[in-house]
């Protein structure tokens, strides 16, 4: 029986579904907000009065001298780890994604999949077997103690990105590039390559998204030289809900969706986005 | 550029499958040729073997006397058109053209009055400017052309460009394409499944069917005189029948004796391939009779076309431009008329159908 898309009926049922979907996609996000605005530290729902007050409080944390220091460095460790995890994975990924879309070999399944296995790990594990192979190493690494398992977590959104837009390339267009002279490499660099944009600033943000999100893994793995922001905002909270940490997550929400605008328009509207 | 190009003894297999067998093919400087089959017959491949993209799994191929089966493709110096076009979607139609130039570095000055001239010679003067994801399928066509030319290739490559155009564009292109190659000149390869469009366009046709080369040759002899029956039927659906040889090399088919047609044959059994335009509805001097009864006639515009059953299965088709008195109804008899030299004979089994 074909479903009659223009009745009343199915158009109710379909809004109230459509509602209920942006209310539990969105809730979260209002909430917080909205709380970012009450004037007083009482986390009364909804608030009184509406105040900036926290976020002079949230802005002044950054102040240089006159803030603190622990935000600002995880501020700073924060945008440092998305900022490799974004550029190392795409550095990967791009030549992968190509070597596994035009050499098939057996090998191909098998790679992809070890690549992806992470999403499905419990994060809780991961954190685990990442802090006992940290602890394991005779040196110290570093901050790469935070990038390499967010590259773990990023990855798998990367090559998918890539792997996808490379699928709509065809053989023909780097045979055409060299046959009119153009060594494969070249032929990559001049053809593939811009083409495989969209898929390459979606997998970017993804990269850096992950990353600048990541609490789990990150909450075995820091140190006390290099902590992130979502760490901080926990500290801060986790005792007792200071209003700041709404006021910054707030700030962080704005940056996130100015960022996604942005890619958006720069890949141009494409659907490579997982 | 005119170059010469020979093929020899070059064979290529995918694991078990064999996709070209043993071909041996020069192909005439400056001149048209087209390689016809049907599809996987080996006729792309072989394509893409001359362009470099594909390595022989053996035999050479020289082009100017020099060996270049190992030379890798962006040295050979060919021009190729695909049969997706392959033009670079974020590059105008400028940018596409001149890719090539770029990649030999010539001049910045020289390559734009090159482009302009290329441009100028597909008809598209003017549009340089434009996305070719804006250009209609016919100015597609024409870039990806200009594009191959820009370069001043040794040879001219062509994979079944025209297949995605619709009827009236692809005659007009075929013009194009043959009054283009006659002004410059160039040794052209064009790879084709449709025989009307091999007929137009080539020089030399060369045949190929389960990846062996069937005939090569100019068109007109190619089907006049098939060198086997699977020529004979796929150029110009020609009526294919079997018979067996008698004696003084005559041929008994279709109920009739045809006398001292089996010449070189030495088989018993043969097969007949006869053009529908050589059986004639008239006497003819010298002609060999064929009676039947009429199946099917009917007027094509140009010509008509008669359906006759000669009584053991065979329906012979024969076609006349010749204005035709009414037919008597289906099952009237009726008398079809051949010159004996009008039928080529080949040892049975030569066909793959």
């Amino acid at each position: 029986m074909m479903i009659r898309t223009d009745s009343i009926a199915f158009k109710t049922i379909m809004t109230v579904l459509a509602v209920i979907g942006v209310a539990i996609a969105t809730l979260p996000i209002f909430a917080i907000v909205l709380m970012s605005f009450s004037p007083t530290t009482e986390m009364r729902f909804p608030p009184e009065a509406l105040s900036l007050h926290w976020y002079g409080e949230a802005l002044a944390l950054f102040n240089g001298g006159a803030g603190d220091a622990s935000a600002w460095s995880a501020l700073t460790t924060s945008l440092l780890v998305g900022l490799s995890v974004m550029v190392i994975s795409i550095l990967v990924c791009v030549p992968l994604s190509y070597v596994l879309m035009r050499q098939s070999t057996s090998w191909n399944r098998v790679i992809e999949t070890l690549v992806t296995l992470p999403l499905t790990f419990p994060l809780v594990a991961l954190g685990l077997a990442f802090l006992l192979l940290a602890e394991a190493l005779p040196f110290d690494i570093g901050i790469a103690r935070l990038v390499i398992p967010h590259l773990t977590l990023a990855m798998p959104f990367v090559l998918r990105n890539c792997l996808s837009a490379l699928n709509g390339i065809g053989t023909d267009i780097e045979d055409a590039a060299i046959s009119l002279g153009s060594s494969p490499i070249r032929a990559a660099i001049d053809v593939i390559l811009p083409l495989m944009r969209p898929g390459i600033i979606a997998g970017m943000t993804f990269a850096f998204v992950v990353s600048f999100n990541e609490f789990t893994v990150t909450f075995f793995m820091y140190t006390i030289d290099f902590s992130t922001l979502p760490l901080w905002m926990y500290s801060r909270t986790v005792s007792s809900l200071d209003p700041t940490a709404l006021a910054l997550s707030s700030l962080i929400i704005v940056v996130d969706i100015v960022i996604i605008l942005a890619i958006d328009r720069i890949a141009g509207g494409t659907k490579n986005i997982l | 550029m005119k170059s010469t190009l020979i093929i020899e003894n070059v064979s290529k297999s995918y694991g078990d499958f064999t996709a070209l067998k043993d071909i041996n093919l020069t192909i005439p400087m400056g001149e048209f040729t087209c390689f016809l089959g049907p599809s996987g017959c080996g006729k792309t491949t072989l394509l893409r073997l001359i362009a470099g993209f594909e390595q022989p799994t053996s035999g050479r191929i020289l082009l100017d006397g020099r060996d270049i089966t190992a030379l890798p493709p962006q040295k050979r110096e060919l021009g190729v058109v695909f049969q997706s076009l392959a033009l670079f979607p974020h590059m105008s139609v400028s940018e596409n053209i001149a890719y090539g130039l770029r990649r030999k570095r010539v001049p910045a000055a020289q390559q734009q009055s090159r482009v302009e001239q290329l441009l100028a010679m597909v008809r598209l003067a003017g549009m340089g400017g434009r996305a070719v994801t804006a250009l209609s399928g016919g100015q597609k066509q024409r870039v990806a052309i200009a594009r191959a030319l820009a370069v001043d290739p040794k040879l001219f490559l062509l994979d079944e460009p025209l297949s995605a155009l619709d009827a009236r564009l692809r005659d007009q292109m075929q013009i194009e394409l043959r009054e283009l190659q006659q002004r410059l000149r160039i040794t052209t390869l064009f790879v084709t499944h449709d025989q009307s469009e091999a007929m137009m366009l080539a020089d030399s046709i060369a045949v190929f069917s389960d990846g062996r080369l069937q005939q090569f040759g100019k068109p007109g002899d190619v089907y006049r005189r098939p060198a086997t029956a699977f020529v004979a039927d796929f150029l110009g659906a020609a009526n294919l029948v079997r018979g067996t040889v008698g004696a003084n090399g005559d041929v008994e088919a279709m109920g009739v004796r045809i006398p001292a047609i089996a010449g070189q044959v030495n088989t018993t059994l043969v097969e007949l391939a006869m053009r529908a335009e050589d059986l004639a509805l008239a006497p003819l001097e010298g002609a060999v009779a064929i009676p039947g009864r009429l199946h099917l006639a009917r007027n094509l515009g140009g010509h008509r076309e008669v359906l006759v059953d000669c009584g053991d299965g065979t329906v012979l088709r024969s076609q006349s431009s010749l204005g035709q008195d009414a037919f008597g109804a289906p099952g009237s008899p009726i008398t079809l008329y051949i010159q004996p030299g009008a039928i080529s004979v080949f040892a049975s089994g030569s066909t793959v159908s």
